[in-house]
């Protein structure tokens, strides 16, 4: 208690000695200087002028005549008769301070019935807490009696905080409105009542706040309190958001502490930082953009400061600001970063926003850099390509064709560009395939086969229907893949299309529309490729309907394998087809792959049996091997697929029927990664410095939240 | 310290205020003493009709005799340190204004004082920019405190029409940033009147960040006409807006009418839309939150939380911290399933950090025993009291005949792991090498100190002698390269002898790519040691993606066997932005594997960029095996069935050798 009298008389002599000394700065003789007592100069202008006296006399006048008319009336009737006709009127300042006046004054004679008059005219909240000022003033008690009724809660919570003018800033004041309203409300009212009493007396309301028994009530009494300082004494609210001992409420506060300021006074924020330990000022990308607004050279300077994370959040929020204004300096001033990754996405950005906002001037911008930026003339391509693919693509080609670029590797690459386009199923893709593939260049046609490669994963209904008008265009692979997909879906399409196709593209699509057809109908498809038997390409379009077979109706396929001729089963068609049956028939797959002659094709085929992952299975089918490597590699799956349940039963895998150290080795780091996580059950994960622990679902010590350095951005392993 | 700052200022500000009456007082005695007289004859609280009239109108008369904007000031500051009352708060209007009157700057000074209502200085522009609209708006960007700058600026807008042209008419007078705050203010100004008028010009605003700020500004405010038509407006904005919308109409709703909000929540089919008004509420009434998230589908806590910490979990946790017993109780209510286990973690997480000895006694009492709660409430109460809960974690299994779980120890560590004094911390638990929980809370809490602190815990680590935990180097290693490479290279004299080797290949190739020559000098000190090729090898790959020329350079001294490996490498980031000088390299490099590596990688990319070019230098080459593997390379791609380009007619004829001359024709052949 001494302690606090001793700091608070402290602080009053501090208090009058600096508006002596700033008298004396000022010589409390006019005209004073303005910028000194907190009043700027207008940008450009002249300072001798901005510090002349200056009137404004209306407001004055207004108040005036407004006084003088309440004055002269004290019937109740009157006055409200007259504030209703003024406000029907159009607003001025007259106007307005006459209702100020009237209401006032109605609420001193009969402030029941202004409360009344100033709910049905909806004067709004000010209006009313002018009356219940006036209200409280007179009778305190039935002013509390009459604002629980207020409404709407809005209004209410407005009108009760305006009364602690009447009943005083402190916790006793704060009580008594408080012990009108139900308990919830009352605490409501309280964390609202501490942020405007921290306007005043913030060492009280820190102490409130922090004596709150929930953190969460804690934290946002603390939050709104942040909200308020931010804008009158932002220094003590930092020094209070230091003293927080719980990292995340700290964090919380700090951050809308910092926001609120940023975006109050983003100036006065960045002075602070410039003599700041910025390792410590945790700032959130919302902050940074506060400030790069106010001042992105500045923010620049000062993002060495912070931590590596902060430091590029700072970095992109002065470089978003300076690339609006002017790209070319922006990325100039990216250039005297040191080379990082951080560092290639900054310029990413900047030439992203170049392009969006003048496509022409950023590539002209780009093409013109010297030395070249990689980074940047990507951004801008890949900006440009997702407006105007047209565009884009003209200018790949251009650049493929120009002499002098063709002495660098790098080429932009059509697909990647193009992925958003595609993605947006753009009709502006098919008139690119055109433009490529009516031209004679062998690097701009090898553009088209790297574009409809991609171009059916992304969007198959328009690159097939590109590729049906342009059958002559497909090469091997694209003639593949396309026929994968257009057999997939229209299977009669699939066929019939194949007269159509190319020479260099014909073999291509019977193996694509064999493995699509396969994948719903393996019998007919089988019937369709018996028109191919006796050309090269059959073997190639069983083995492909053979593998999708296996997904769709291994039964089908194991019955064809049966007899077959010899050399069809392949240990990579068993191998496939017992992987894809065990999923769905672990019985029959088991049954069949045993039944298969001793040798590569039935080891392989016990191999796929293994992905199961049944320990069981595993356990019976391991001594049916035909030899110690096929073995040793049928453990290695086992034990691989085991250490993700039964860790015991891997090692005993491992232990048994692996002897080559390396791959014991290896075996051993999988199930030891494998089974520490099953052991611990703990995932950890880490949010701006808020660490949770997660146990696994029904252990006992388990869903638990902690806190680490907030400064630190990273995930913390268990 | 803080609070010692706050009660200083608690001083500071009324005394600054009663001083400036002195101060400006001295001006003119006779004004002073005329407005003293004024008011103290006004200064008694009026307690009638008449007394207040009487004191609004005296007010305004008494400033109205003073033509000195010192003596104004004086009485202004005396009239500011007095306590509430009617007469006083006339006083200051009165004063202010007539201030005002005679220099706008001069009032603007008082404009940032506690206790002065910035509704004052609006009234003041507002009435000026009827008389001076141009005086008004000039005045706007010289006061200086910028919240009332702000006020002004939006009180301004309301008296100049408030619409578009007039909102960036003002804007345009203020600091670039306080332009779309602003802007959002002023048409938020709108929804007493017009929300979805206001809305619509939010929506209307070019710039995202205004459009987005507006409209969150505008939730909140018809949140205070009507919550529930804002929040029904919520799915009628453009997606990208709705969930900021939504929260700010949540958060408002909230900290006016939690009941109403709560209320309407329960009547919603799901929750998770208005979480941020839930998180709002968990401080003002988590019981009933806690209620009605229960008769809800679950929703995840967010914020980076995993989806088994949730809402109704958290505000059961705010509960417990008021009234453990009570929740307890509740609990026990309960059936035995997954949710009483949870809420009884909650119970044994959230009440040891905030009773920890009530809570360790309840974690004991139970039955039958529990150690994961027990152990639960150890760890917990961490957050208020570390030393404590090291304690009980290293006699739990003493206390329990258990070890502690796993849980509890990556937990507890997690907390040393953090906190300021971790160093202290660390050092205990090393000083007790027998015992094994100290042990493994240490080796864990070092595991994490790493991640956030990696100098620090890496000075620890070395402090004793004992050199790291080989387990930990890689991850040291990497994260320190990865902020500061060179600060990371400093430490390896340092590193005990097992640890040297995955040290140095953890930090080259970031130096490299942070400062490739220093770290080309580094590295050179190390030839010889394990790893050395790999880290050089490592080292080369990341100086060619940033400098190709310095990585030709350094592999130049590097092994034969490593040269052949990282040529490609270097060639083909070379190529990349000049693919005749990485030729020219390509072919002068010195070792006959490299360069066979070298040539073949620029031979094929150059082929793909500019066929005719990459025949002249092949041509142009010595005869001899290198051009042998150019031309090769070169007659392979142009006679790839997609990329056909005709041959320079002499490309057969320039094979020194006879056999990769039929090999090449065969090529030319296949493709025909």
């Amino acid at each position: 208690m001494a302690r606090t009298a001793w700091l608070v008389l402290a602080g009053a002599a501090t208090g009058v000695a600096a508006v002596f000394a700033m008298d004396a700065m000022l010589g409390n003789e006019p005209p004073l200087s303005a910028s000194a007592v907190g009043v700027l100069a207008p940008e450009g202008g002249d300072a001798a002028e901005a510090v002349r006296p200056m009137p404004a006399p209306a407001a004055f006048a207004a108040g005036l005549e407004a006084a003088e008319v309440a004055a002269e009336s004290s019937d109740p009737l009157e006055l409200e008769r007259t504030i209703e006709q003024l406000v029907a009127q159009p607003g001025s300042a007259r106007r307005d301070a006459e209702i100020d006046a009237l209401l006032t004054r109605l609420a001193a004679i009969d402030p029941r019935g202004a409360v009344r008059l100033a709910e049905r005219l909806e004067l709004g909240a000010d209006a009313l807490a002018v009356v219940f000022r006036a209200y409280a003033d007179r009778d305190p008690d039935a002013a509390l009696g009459e604002l629980v009724d207020l409404s709407p809660p809005a209004t209410r919570r407005s009108v009760a905080v305006a009364m602690l003018d009447v009943f005083g800033y402190g916790l006793e004041s704060i009580d008594r409105i408080a012990s009108v309203f139900p308990e919830v409300d009352a605490l409501s009212f309280r964390v609202d009542a501490l942020a405007r009493l921290a306007e005043r007396d913030p060492a009280t309301a820190f102490a409130a706040a922090d004596a709150f028994v929930s953190n969460s009530t804690e934290t946002t009494a603390q939050q709104r309190i942040a909200t308020t300082l931010a804008g009158i004494d932002p220094l003590t609210a930092i020094e209070y958001g230091n003293s927080i001992s719980i990292a995340l409420q700290r964090r919380r506060y700090l951050d809308r502490l910092f926001d609120a300021w940023a975006k109050l006074d983003p100036n006065a924020m960045l002075a602070y930082m410039e003599t700041a330990d910025l390792t410590e000022m945790p700032l959130s990308p919302v902050s940074f953009q506060a400030l790069a607004a106010a001042s992105p050279e500045r923010l620049l300077a000062l993002a060495e400061g912070f931590p590596p994370a902060q430091r590029a959040s700072a970095q992109q929020s002065a470089l978003n600001v300076l690339a609006t204004l002017d790209p070319q300096v922006a990325y100039t001033v990216v250039g005297s970063l040191p080379p990082s990754d951080d560092r290639d996405r900054f310029v990413t950005g900047i030439a992203q926003a170049y392009a969006a906002r003048d496509a022409e001037g950023a590539l002209a911008w780009v093409t013109a850099l010297n030395p070249r930026s990689p980074a940047a003339f990507n951004a801008v391509l890949t900006g440009i390509a997702g407006n105007d693919p047209g565009r884009a693509a003209e200018f790949i080609v251009a650049e493929i064709l120009n002499p002098a670029a063709a002495n660098r590797a790098e080429v932009p690459s059509f697909a990647s560009l193009l992925m958003p386009a595609m993605r947006a199923q753009s009709p502006d893709v098919a008139g690119v395939a055109d433009m490529l593939s009516n031209h004679q260049d062998p690097r701009i046609r090898n553009q088209l086969d790297q574009l409809v490669t991609i171009w059916p994963q992304v969007d198959p209904a328009g690159a097939v229907d590109w590729a049906m008008r342009n059958p002559g265009n497909l090469s091997a692979q694209s003639a593949e893949r396309f026929a994968t997909i257009v057999a997939n879906e229209t299977p009669e399409l699939a066929r019939s299309s194949l007269a159509l196709m190319p020479a260099d593209a014909r073999e291509g699509w019977i193996v694509g529309a064999a493995n699509g057809l396969a994948r719903s109908d393996f019998t007919g498809t089988l019937g369709w490729l018996e028109s191919f038997r006796g050309e090269p390409v059959y073997a190639r379009a069983l083995n492909g309907a053979l593998a999708s077979g296996a997904a769709s109706d291994p039964v089908a396929v194991a019955r064809y394998l049966d007899n077959a001729p010899p050399g069809t089963a392949t240990p990579a068609v068993t191998g496939n087809l017992a992987r894809r049956w065990v999923a769905s028939d672990a019985v029959a797959a088991e049954r069949w792959a045993l039944g298969l002659p001793a040798g590569a094709a039935r080891d392989e085929a016990l191999t796929g049996l293994m992905q199961s992952g049944d320990a069981t299975i595993i356990g019976r089918l391991i001594g049916e091997y035909s030899s110690d490597d096929a073995r040793t590699r049928g453990a290695m799956t086992g034990v691989t697929l085991l250490a993700r349940t039964d860790a015991a039963a891997a090692r005993r895998l491992l232990n048994e029927h692996v002897r080559d150290p390396q791959q014991r080795a290896l075996a051993e780091r999988q199930i030891e990664a494998l089974s520490s996580m099953q052991r611990s059950g703990a995932t950890v994960i880490n949010s701006g410095g808020n660490v949770i622990v997660v146990a696994p679902p029904g252990a006992s010590a388990t869903r638990t939240c902690g806190f680490s350095d907030p400064t630190s951005g990273t995930v913390l392993p268990c | 310290m803080l609070k010692q700052i706050a009660f200083f200022a608690v001083g500071a500000v009324p005394a600054a205020t009663v001083a400036w009456h002195f101060v400006g007082g001295t001006d003119s005695a006779a004004d002073a003493g005329i407005v003293s007289a004024a008011s103290s004859n006004g200064a008694a609280s009026p307690s009638s009709a008449a007394d207040q009239r009487n004191a609004t109108l005296i007010a305004y008369r008494d400033a109205g005799d003073l033509d000195n904007a010192a003596a104004l000031e004086a009485a202004l500051s005396r009239a500011l340190a007095e306590p509430f009352s009617l007469a006083r708060d006339a006083r200051i209007d009165a004063l202010f204004k007539r201030l005002a009157t005679l220099d706008v700057h001069r009032a603007l000074r008082f404009s940032s004082l506690p206790g002065l209502d910035s509704g004052l200085v609006a009234d003041v522009f507002r009435a000026w920019a009827e008389t001076d609209r141009e005086a008004a708006l000039g005045a706007l960007a010289a006061i200086g405190d910028p919240r009332t700058r702000l006020d002004v600026a939006v009180a301004l807008a309301g008296r100049l029409g408030n619409d578009l042209a007039a909102i960036e008419e003002i804007a345009e007078v203020l600091p670039a940033h306080q332009r779309i705050e602003f802007t959002a203010d002023a048409i938020a100004a709108h929804v007493a009147d017009d929300p979805n008028g206001a809305l619509r010009m939010a929506l209307g605003l070019r710039d995202p960040a205004a459009r987005n700020t507006a409209t969150q500004r505008i939730g909140t405010l018809w949140t205070g006409v009507d919550p529930i038509a804002a929040m029904g407006t919520s799915a009628t904005l453009p997606r990208e807006l709705q969930t900021a919308f939504r929260d700010a109409v949540s958060v408002e709703w909230v900290r006016i009418d939690t009941p109403g909000f709560l209320g309407w929540l329960d009547t919603q089919p799901t929750l998770d839309a208005f979480h941020a008004g839930m998180i709002e509420a968990m401080g003002i009434d988590p019981e009933r939150l806690f209620e009605i998230s229960a008769r809800h589908p679950p929703v995840p806590y967010g914020d980076g939380f995993p989806a088994n910490i949730t809402v109704e979990r958290t505000a059961f946790s705010a509960v417990v911290q008021r009234e453990p017993e009570r929740m307890v109780a509740y609990v026990d209510t309960l059936p035995d399933d997954a949710r009483k286990v949870s809420l009884l973690n909650a119970v044994a997480d959230t009440w040891g950090r905030t009773d920890p000895d009530a809570a360790r006694q309840w974690a004991k009492n139970l039955d039958p025993p529990d150690i994961g709660l027990e152990s639960t409430v150890v760890w917990s109460s961490a957050l208020i009291d570390i030393d404590k809960s090291i304690q009980w974690m290293l006699d739990f299994e003493a206390d329990t005949n258990q070890r502690p779980p796993n849980v509890a120890v990556i937990n507890l560590a997690t907390f040393i792991a953090n906190d300021t004094r971790r160093v202290e911390l660390a050092r205990q638990l090393r000083d007790r090498p027998e015992d094994p929980v100290a042990a493994d809370l240490l080796r864990r809490a070092t595991s994490q100190w790493v991640q956030s602190d990696p100098a620090g815990a890496l000075d620890f680590m070395l402090e004793s002698g004992a050199g790291i935990d080989p387990g930990l180097v890689m991850g040291v290693a990497s994260r320190l390269a990865s902020r500061d490479a060179g600060l990371a290279a400093s430490y390896l004299p340092r590193m005990p002898a097992d640890a040297r080797g995955a040290w140095l290949e953890q930090v080259a190739a970031p130096y490299a790519r942070q400062d490739p020559e220093a770290a080309a000098t580094w590295i050179s000190q190390f030839q010889g040691e394990a790893n050395y090729e790999r880290v050089l090898q490592q080292l080369i790959a990341a100086s060619a993606q940033t400098n190709p020329q310095d990585a030709a350079r350094m592999l130049q001294v590097a092994p034969a066997s490593l040269q052949a490996a990282s040529a490609n490498t270097i060639a083909a980031s070379w190529a990349r932005e000049d693919l005749a000088g990485a030729a020219r390299w390509a072919a002068d490099v010195g070792d006959d594997q490299a360069r066979a590596m070298a040539v073949r990688t620029v031979a094929d990319l150059w082929a793909t960029r500019d066929p005719a070019a990459v025949q002249r230098w092949a041509l142009g080459l010595p005869r001899g095996e290198t051009r042998d593997i150019a031309l090769t390379r070169i007659v392979g791609r142009l006679s790839q069935p997609n990329f056909r380009v005709e041959l320079d007619s002499r490309i057969m004829d320039a094979f020194d050798s006879a056999e990769a001359r039929a090999a090449a024709e065969r090529v030319v052949e296949r493709t025909l």
